[in-house]
């Protein structure tokens, strides 16, 4: 029983992790990386972690992912699909290094003598994953840690609060740089890629006076 | 006044002359500025006197007193000190760079008078006077460093000085690069010492050396040979060498300061100063010494073959301070600092007279132009003369007697310190040949249309268009880089060296103490001034002091003279009895005529035998081991490695996220792969 | 059963004296928000800076007060020690500086003065916790807790497209460094079970396991490096840098090239030097490795850049090479030379950076090399402490940076490292080509004529006396360099390094 359940969850766990970066419409994906935390919400359960499955499923699954939804159907956006990588090296080498890390990762994880990773699992106190136990922790040993992290978020609502009242549109682009100034090839620059923009020339740029995010390559 | 507070005055006044330069900078008339330069040079220098005259009244087993201002560090029993090392060595130093600093402080501000940067130009040679002084009375390896660094910072400055000159920036370029690499071996050499002693100050060094380290310890060598890349690199010896002809883009008052009379010196000083240590260390002394004795052959025979003035002075600089170099190196250290101080005279002359020779053609320094300046420029000719005997070892001039000590010296140690011994006198003959035919290449033969100039209107030659002359084709001026007037010599109103009075003073005394120096060392013991002074540093030397050997010494006097001689009428012969030349003819003297039957025969003879095997040699050593082996490989393929690379580095940066990402995730597979390896 | 539970819980004991500068830093960060939302102009120009920098002055005080103190806190989650308390000064200094940087900074006003500061101040409070961190878990609080206050205010100049750039690429680039630090704390914790550094290090040197040459341990631990490395801007791991640094708020650059780096270094410090160090043979060769790419890396990439941010941006990392050589010795010199070319290289930076913000809010060129052209003629109180932060990033003695390299140096040659030393003064010899490109160019005659200057006034007392201190303080130190050794002295043996 355990050991079906563990490769439904372990397949919904994968499924979903690779939906969520497969589905062009950004709904899709969404729904996807419920389906994947939905999933993992399963094995903690089977790894005995019962508070942690219950709040994967309660905060994760259920609020963070809420407010996904409702961003993804506010912002719109569905109809257009997520921009293809368009450096074809890039498009080779990618998987190829996640290809890379996975089979190291693998050696690392299987090739550990410990003895929670044989068949046999752990031995765990009676108590172990209870929340009367992750409580106790974190009001002792994780005290400071506990409490920094409630700083942190707090912190991290200001910053959302901040970016997200800006109250007027971009300034216009920066004056085009006077021809002598312009950088030499290969030096980097900004404004080429957060938006999945262009790689600027140099000499391109001198008579291209939209310097942010623009046209492909090619 | 007591012996410390002379010597860090000593360091103070150019200090003091550099900021009061820098920082007034426009306020300062150039006249005003050349005048602060000048004194503060000549201030250190009577306190230098002071030092001395101070380092005397101690008794004589106790010449050595340390001072420091503060801490630079006291960490875990380790103290470095801003402290001052004064002995008879450090002020035998500081009186000779302060004194040919100061005369040529004088004739720099008659010669730069008309150059646009004449605030600047002071300003820099003021740093590096205080540079010198700094590495020179430095109390610990530390502050030699810092000295070290400086020096090498204030030649780059000084040499890039007409920095509008692709020349002259890419000279002053590579002088900076060679110069750090020395800094690296010493800073190398110096924590290698470190890590096993603890300590850095002199004292300590030299009298914990023999406990510290066993003879001849490889640790030991290896620190040492570390130490002398540092010496070779500020001395210019092979190979590190290069930075040294190309630095001769410099103004000539600032190649007769740092390049010949002090900053070169700074290796020997260091050798000098490190000796118990490389008397502990033996083999990285004969090292030292053996490359001392390459670079003087090497340097003196590509000496024969330039055709450039300057270059052909800084060769013989380079040959020289081999010499030095090779003396200290083997325990000759008597000989090696009497020759460095007959050196600092009669070279940083011989560059001065140089200099005068240069600003009347106008700013051509090609030898191949020159002719006839004996009649036109007869106070040059005078001073440029005495710099020549002295440099050519001519008897009885200063350098007759300090190379002929530093030889005998090298002799005396016997065993293989003989093959040192003949390379010395070959390479005198070498010396010979080149100094003289410079000499009668410039002075001797028809006067060129310079020289007459000079003879008709009392004044300069002003060429049209003033060139670059390190470019380009001599014959064909369109292919010559044209100067720009706001940097750069000499301007319109230029003085030739006879008619400025600050030129014509700074170099009589060096004329005067080129000629006469020798008297106060001469051989067989009949005036000790210098071995006398120096004995206390080098007291605790095992290997030099050997007993007396008259009749060496006197065979090399005699060996010696008969080089000077001979090869002088040889050269005489070479270059000036030309055929063709109607001013060899007339110079031609009757007797030799009759010696010598068939003359076409004989310089032909002579060109066979001697000169075309000799440019040969040059020639070889000039074009494949110096372009191709230092300065392809060496300099070249380390820019060009720096370059490669820093496009490709570039290339990188693409600005895409996602690539930056998989840099990262290619970083951690690396770093993962490392360590699952390890694990295995 | 509850009454029970409650009984057999026993609060830690929380030492809050040694605790006092991150609590002041917290409480600071929280009252400046609510000054924040007072209204009026005056409120948020003069107000909110003035209670920044009482924070800052206050911390610095509890931190000097603190001085000497050797003790763990709160359930063994935070060590006050010598290395802790030397880098809270170095992020105390840098805020205060960052502060008088940002008073006249657009980015203030488009994000709110109140939400900037506090920003800032809760960036700080994370880099105290982080370099006191001594458990995986408080690492892990105070790396993030650093972090996302950055990132945010790299985005700060809300109207800048750059600016949203830099954050932007900030936040995500330094969401899979943080991940992957993630993981490789998790897999050290599955490896050695315990979270504690001093947990960690009694398991690896316990003998008769395996735990040292365990595959999870060790890629766990070559994860928590490149996480880390991430942080510090370690080759390859430093591609964000040259971006970041360029589109972020200048005087945000100045902070995170600084203070940031110092709490990467702190941190990789203490992990490296308490919780790992008994696998010191095995890591020495990696980061040796990373060391040297950094520097060459640093090194070249700086060159042929126009920009001076990126110039900067690219000599951090360079610098970070040298930086890390003290870690690779493992030793109690090495962490001393560090934390001292870290203190050093705060000052010299600083200097630079303030230039770097008077020079953009003086042209039209912003922080172009063209914005220096001339400055020597034009400007001299700006163009001399820019070349005395030149010289001092370059190592040239009688300058602050000398005596750095030189300990780093000498650190390497102590710990068997000697080549990594020879690699700081190549590396040093090659970055000479931009620092003094950037002299040249502040001295040589502006010839091209067409001054960049515009209407605005000259008048920065503020910047141009920052500028003016950091400079005569690197010339201070690299002359009389002894109250930094005293600063430093101690921090290794505070955490047990031979």
């Amino acid at each position: 029983m355990v050991e079906i359940l563990f490769f439904i969850a372990a397949i919904g766990a994968i499924a979903g992790a690779v939906g969520v970066v497969v589905l062009e419409n950004p709904f899709y994906s969404v729904l996807s990386l419920v389906a994947h935390l939905l999933s993992l919400a399963l094995l903690f359960l089977l790894l005995e972690a019962q508070f942690v499955a219950a709040v994967q499923v309660v905060v994760y699954a259920g609020a963070v992912m809420v407010l996904y939804v409702f961003v993804v159907s506010y912002v719109g956006g569905q109809n257009l699909p997520i921009r293809a990588v368009n450096s074809p090296s890039l498009r080779i080498a990618a998987p190829l290094f996640a290809f890379c890390l996975f089979v190291e990762l693998m050696i690392a994880t299987l090739g550990t003598g410990l003895s929670a990773i044989s068949s046999e699992g752990p031995k765990l106190a009676a108590n172990y994953g209870e929340p009367e136990q992750i409580g106790e922790l974190l009001l002792t040993k994780f005290l400071l840690p506990f409490e920094v992290a409630s700083f942190l978020l707090l912190i991290a609502a200001v910053g959302a609060v901040m970016l997200a009242r800006r109250r007027r549109g971009l300034d216009e682009p920066e004056v085009p740089a006077p021809l002598g100034l312009l950088r030499p090839a290969g030096t980097g620059t900004m404004a080429e890629s957060a938006g999945g923009g262009f790689f600027r020339k140099s000499t391109a740029s001198a008579s291209d006076d939209s310097t942010s995010t623009g046209r492909d390559l090619g | 006044m007591t012996l410390a507070t002379s010597a860090w005055l000593v360091l103070a006044c150019p200090l003091v002359g550099m900021l009061s330069i820098a920082l007034l900078g426009k306020k300062l008339s150039p006249r005003l500025a050349g005048t602060i330069g000048t004194l503060a040079i000549a201030l250190a220098f009577a306190f230098a006197v002071v030092t001395l005259i101070k380092l005397q009244q101690l008794p004589s087993n106790a010449r050595l007193e340390t001072t420091s201002l503060w801490d630079l560090a006291n960490v875990g029993g380790v103290k470095i000190e801003v402290g001052l090392y004064i002995d008879p060595l450090s002020t035998f130093m500081i009186l000779i760079v302060t004194g040919v600093s100061t005369l040529i402080h004088l004739y720099s501000a008659g010669y730069m008078q008309t150059d646009k940067g004449y605030v600047r130009y002071f300003a820099y040679l003021n740093f590096f006077v205080f540079s010198m002084l700094l590495l020179v009375l430095a109390g610990n390896l530390i502050l030699l460093i810092v000295g070290w660094a400086f020096v090498g910072a204030a030649s780059y400055m000084l040499v890039s000085y007409w920095y509008r000159r692709e020349t002259a920036t890419a000279a002053g370029i590579k002088a900076f690069v060679i110069n750090v690499i020395g800094d690296i071996g010493l800073v190398l050499g110096t924590l290698f010492l470190f890590r096993t002693m603890g300590v850095l100050d002199y004292g300590q060094l030299f009298s914990n050396i023999h406990v510290a380290f066993d003879k001849d310890a490889p640790e030991l060598v290896a620190a040492m040979l570390l130490i002398l890349v540092g010496a070779f690199a500020k001395s210019a010896q092979i190979p590190f060498h290069t930075w040294l002809p190309d630095a001769m883009e410099g103004p000539t008052p600032v190649s007769s300061l740092i390049h010949a009379a002090t900053m070169v010196t700074a290796g020997v000083y260091l050798i000098g100063r490190l000796h118990p240590l490389f008397e502990w260390a033996p083999t990285a002394a004969a090292v030292g010494a053996i490359i001392g004795a390459i670079t003087l052959l090497v340097a003196g025979s590509i000496g024969l073959v330039m055709t450039d003035l300057k270059r052909v002075i800084a060769y013989s600089t380079m040959s020289q301070i081999g010499y030095m170099i090779m003396g200290v190196s083997a325990a000759a250290y008597v000989g090696g600092f009497f020759h460095l101080m007959s050196h600092a005279f009669f070279k940083a002359l011989l560059f001065m007279a140089a200099g005068s020779i240069i600003s009347a053609m106008g700013g051509n320094q090609s030898l191949n132009n020159m002719k006839g300046f004996r009649k036109a420029m007869p106070f040059t000719f005078a001073c440029f003369l005495a710099g020549g005997f002295a440099l050519s070892a001519f008897p009885l001039f200063s350098g007759f007697f300090s190379k002929d000590t530093l030889l005998y010296e090298v002799g005396a140690r016997g065993g293989w310190y003989w093959a040192l011994y003949v390379a010395g006198y070959v390479g005198a003959a070498f010396t010979v040949f080149y100094t003289w035919r410079m000499i009668f290449r410039a002075f001797w033969g028809q006067p060129c249309k310079e020289a007459v100039v000079v003879m008709e209107t009392g004044d300069a030659y002003h060429p049209a268009q003033h060139t670059n002359p390190h470019t380009g084709n001599e014959d064909d001026p369109s292919t010559q880089e044209v100067e720009d007037p706001e940097v750069g010599f000499p301007g319109h109103e230029h003085r030739y060296a006879e008619k400025t009075w600050q030129m014509r003073y700074a170099m009589i005394p060096l004329a005067i103490l080129a000629v006469f120096a020798g008297v106060i060392q001469l051989p067989f013991g009949i005036t000790n001034v210098i071995s006398d002074f120096l004995h206390p540093t080098f007291a605790d030397s095992t290997v030099a002091y050997m007993p007396e050997d008259s009749g060496l010494e006197a065979f090399g006097l005699i060996l010696s003279s008969v080089i000077a001689i001979v090869s002088l009428i040889a050269a005489y012969w070479i270059w000036v009895r030309r055929p063709g030349s109607s001013a060899a003819i007339q110079a031609r003297l009757p007797w030799i005529h009759k010696l010598f039957v068939n003359k076409w025969y004989f310089d032909e003879l002579n060109h066979a035998v001697i000169i075309a095997p000799m440019a040969a040699v040059g020639r070889f050593a000039k074009n494949t081991f110096e372009r191709i082996v230092i300065d392809g490989a060496m300099v070249g393929g380390a820019t060009g490695i720096v370059r490669a690379g820093s496009s490709v580095v570039r290339s990188g940066q693409s600005g895409y996220m996602r690539a930056y990402a998989s840099l990262i995730v290619l970083g951690l597979i690396g770093v993962a792969l490392y360590f699952l390896i390890e694990s295995a | 059963m509850i009454a029970a539970a409650a009984t057999s819980i026993k609060a830690p004991y929380i030492d809050w004296a040694a605790f006092s500068p991150i609590v002041a830093l917290i409480c600071g960060a929280v009252i400046v928000l609510l000054i924040g939302l007072l209204p009026g102009r005056r409120v948020r120009e003069q107000i909110v800076p003035g209670a920044t920098v009482l924070t800052l002055l206050a911390t610095l005080g509890l931190t000097i007060w603190q001085w000497g103190e050797n003790t763990s806190i709160i359930s063994g989650a935070l060590a006050v020690d010598r290395l802790s308390l030397v880098l809270n000064v170095v992020f105390v200094a840098t805020g205060l500086v960052t502060v008088v940087m940002s008073l006249r900074e657009r980015a203030t006003v488009q994000a709110g003065q109140g939400e900037y500061y506090t920003l800032l101040l809760a960036s700080l409070a994370g880099m105290a916790v982080l370099v006191a961190a001594q458990n995986l878990v408080t690492l892990f609080v105070g790396i993030e807790l650093l972090s996302i206050p950055l990132y945010v205010l790299c985005a700060s100049e809300l109207q800048r497209e750059k600016s949203l750039e830099a954050g932007l690429k900030y936040l995500v680039i330094g969401s899979v460094g943080s991940a992957t630090l993630l993981f490789g704390l998790s897999f050290i914790y599955g490896a050695t079970g315990s979270t504690d550094f001093s947990g960690i290090a009694a398991a690896l040197s316990s003998k008769g396991e395996t735990i040292a040459s365990n595959p999870l341990m060790l890629t766990g631990l070559g994860m928590a490096v490149v996480g880390l490395g991430f942080k510090a801007a370690i080759a390859p791991f430093h591609q964000w840098t040259p971006d970041v640094y360029e589109g972020a708020p200048s005087p945000i650059t100045s902070f995170m090239s600084v203070a940031t780096k110092a709490a990467a270094f702190g941190i990789f410090l203490r992990f490296m030097d308490v919780a790992v160090i008994d696998e010191a043979l095995t890591w020495q060769p990696l980061l040796a490795a990373l060391a040297a790419i950094t520097i060459v890396v640093g090194n070249v990439g700086a060159l042929a850049q126009t920009s001076v941010k990126r110039i900067l941006a690219w000599s951090s990392v360079a610098q970070g090479g040298y930086l890390l050589v003290g870690i690779v010795v493992s030793s109690a010199a090495g962490l001393e030379a560090t934390l001292y070319y870290l203190v050093v290289y705060v000052v010299m930076n600083l200097a630079a950076f303030s230039v770097v913000v008077a020079r953009e809010r003086e042209t039209t060129h912003g922080d172009s090399l063209s914005a220096f052209a001339g400055l020597g003629s034009k400007r001299p109180i700006l163009a001399v402490p820019m070349t005395i932060a030149m010289l001092s990033l370059a190592g040239i003695p009688a300058t602050a940076g000398f005596i750095g390299k030189l300990n780093l140096i000498g650190a390497s040659v102590d710990g068997d490292y000697a080549w990594l030393g020879v690699l700081i003064a190549i590396g040093s010899a090659i970055s000479l080509a931009y620092y003094l490109r950037i002299v040249a160019v502040m001295w040589m005659p502006d010839r091209r004529g067409d001054s960049p200057e515009t209407d605005r006034p000259h008048g920065q007392p503020e910047i141009i006396g920052l500028a003016i201190i950091c400079s005569a303080a690197t010339i201070f130190f690299g002359i009389i360099p002894s109250p930094i050794y005293d600063l430093v002295r101690g921090a290794g043996e505070s955490i047990g390094l031979l």
